[in-house]
């Protein structure tokens, strides 16, 4: 799905467990992946396969479902039915299943004994344990406006996610789905919870909502959200702040 | 954590003044505004670690009985600022919505000049909004501000539904229309539905006796569910500061969309140079 994924085990050598993960991951790109025309993703999308289909997989099932309810807990805001995808239907569940395959690949790892990991799925990660000298890990934010640098640095011990949403590298890719207009107000919206699916569509939320998406934010028990304003303002909350180092 | 370490940190943005800055919300079709200084946030002087109650309790008293400072109080104010007084009343609405309370337009009597909502579990005040207007006509003003806040016309029809005969009021979002609440016929006025970033709204607003009796929301975005928890949970404290680019020690990167073409590219130039350098055939 056109992203990379870094994998830091702390404690393992099993090469076998990081093949695992990496055929995982594979899996999940053959089969989500929007960019290949026979995915059964662009087949949803085209219409050649419906949702109740006795061949959709549970996993599709699961994160249509999931995709469903964010649909209506985001206002509409994060609809993967209304955005262009690159096989050219208006469907694209890229932005919740990359963090919904890491969410998965972090369980698979609980399930082999190892607690202490770090994902990192094309800037969304996701924390186990504590780091390789058991301290809490390190987090940082990159900086909208300095890709080398960053803008905050934040830690945790897991399990824990933290994702980011913003203009990066790749300009202003992201649309507010309700009226089709790139995001403006903010640089980037950074979410910090439990599980990284969520904290992943939330992050895209916040970033579409703007400050104000904080408030939004706040009734999701768990969460907890910072943003940086085009003109490089960071707004935090106190509970946000309470993950920050610098 | 180390909060001290930055003394710019821990500047508390009041989560009213936040709602107020909202500009006027743009209509669907067109692009979202840029930001401009004067939509940025406001940092308020005090009250950085108030718990939730006592931050309500002070926005209530702030604006109990007069007008708030900082609010809408110069004459025509309400005018010129038409959005603030909107967003009020959608925070005011909001409340009444998800959280069930009693909406208490506080003096129906006309000798006040405030509404006040209520949390009724509690008892604690939970907006006040004072206008110059007497009770009736503030209730009034609030409701059409809310239902026309997009709209820069700032007209709204305003049918009266019990009169079937049919005239039709027309309410603007100024005061000076609805400032003539001895004459307002008995029946339930529906306001026209609006769009903001979050969804429609409408409302509608019963009179009796010349005054407002009741404010019904007709629909408002996602009443019933997350909005609840949202009014339900402490707002939070928004706490803003100037970022500046920094290195740190870190064991990843939150934010690095790299183009992933390139990303890989020059990772595999890398791997290559590595096995060359290593004697190992790439």
């Amino acid at each position: 799905m056109g992203t990379t994924v870094s994998i830091d085990i702390v404690d393992s050598h099993d090469r076998s467990l990081i093949d695992e993960l990496v055929a995982w991951f594979h899996e999940v790109d053959a089969v989500f992946s929007p960019y290949k025309e026979c995915s059964p993703i662009s087949r949803l999308g085209r219409g050649e396969l419906a949702p109740t289909d006795a061949g959709i997989s549970d996993d599709i099932r699961e994160v249509l479902q999931r995709c469903s309810e964010l649909a209506e807990d985001t206002q509409g805001v994060f609809d993967v039915w209304s955005l262009p995808s690159p096989n050219g239907t208006r469907f694209d569940p890229c932005g919740y299943v990359k963090g919904w395959s890491v969410q998965r690949a972090a369980r698979l790892l609980h399930a082999c004994g190892l607690a202490d990991f770090c994902l990192n799925a094309g800037g969304d990660v996701m924390l186990g344990g504590r780091d390789h000298g058991d301290k809490p890990w390190r987090v940082g934010i990159r900086h909208p406006a300095d890709p080398m640098g960053l803008a905050m640095v934040v830690q945790g011990t897991g399990p824990l996610a933290v994702a980011t949403s913003g203009t990066y590298e790749r300009g202003a890719h992201i649309v507010d789905p309700r009226h089709g207009q790139p995001i403006t107000e903010l640089a980037s919206a950074t979410v910090i919870g439990p599980d990284l699916a969520d904290a992943d569509a939330f992050a895209t939320t916040l970033y579409v909502m703007g400050t104000e998406g904080l408030y939004w934010l706040a009734g999701h028990p768990g969460y907890c959200g910072a943003v940086i304003t085009s003109d490089g303002q960071l707004i935090a909350t106190e509970e946000f702040n309470t993950y920050r180092v610098s | 954590m180390n909060t001290s370490r930055n003394p710019n940190r821990r500047q508390p943005i009041d989560p009213l003044l936040q709602q107020r800055r909202q500009a006027p919300a743009t209509p669907r079709s067109a692009p979202l505004p840029p930001p401009t200084p004067a939509a940025r946030p406001r940092v308020a002087a005090a009250g950085a670690s108030a718990d939730a109650d006592a931050r309500l309790a002070a926005l209530a008293a702030r604006g109990n009985g007069k007008p708030a400072a900082g609010a809408a109080t110069k004459p025509g104010g309400r005018r010129t600022k038409p959005a603030r007084a909107a967003k009020l009343a959608a925070l005011a609405l909001s409340a009444v919505t998800t959280l069930g309370l009693a909406g208490l337009f506080a003096g129906q009597d006309g000798n006040t000049d405030s509404i006040q909502l209520t949390n009724s579990a509690t008892g604690v005040p939970l907006i006040t909004i004072a206008t110059t207007a007497t009770t009736a006509t503030t209730a009034a003003t609030a409701t059409t501000s809310t239902t026309t806040a997009t709209t820069t016309a700032a007209a709204s029809a305003v049918s009266p539904g019990a009169n079937a005969a049919g005239s039709t009021t027309v309410a603007t979002a100024a005061p000076t229309v609805a400032a003539a609440p001895a004459g307002v016929i008995e029946g339930t006025y529906v306001g026209a539905s609006d769009s903001n970033r979050w969804g429609v709204v409408q409302v509608q607003v019963v009179y009796s006796g010349g005054q407002v009796s009741d404010v019904q929301i007709l629909q408002y975005p996602n009443a019933d569910n997350k909005s609840v928890r949202i009014n339900q949970v402490a707002l939070p404290t928004l706490i803003s500061e100037a970022i500046s680019s920094q290195t740190a020690a870190v064991s990843t990167v939150s934010g690095a969309t790299y183009t992933s073409n390139s990303y890989k590219i020059s990772l595999q130039s890398a791997i290559d140079a590595a096995k060359t350098a290593s004697g190992i055939s790439a």
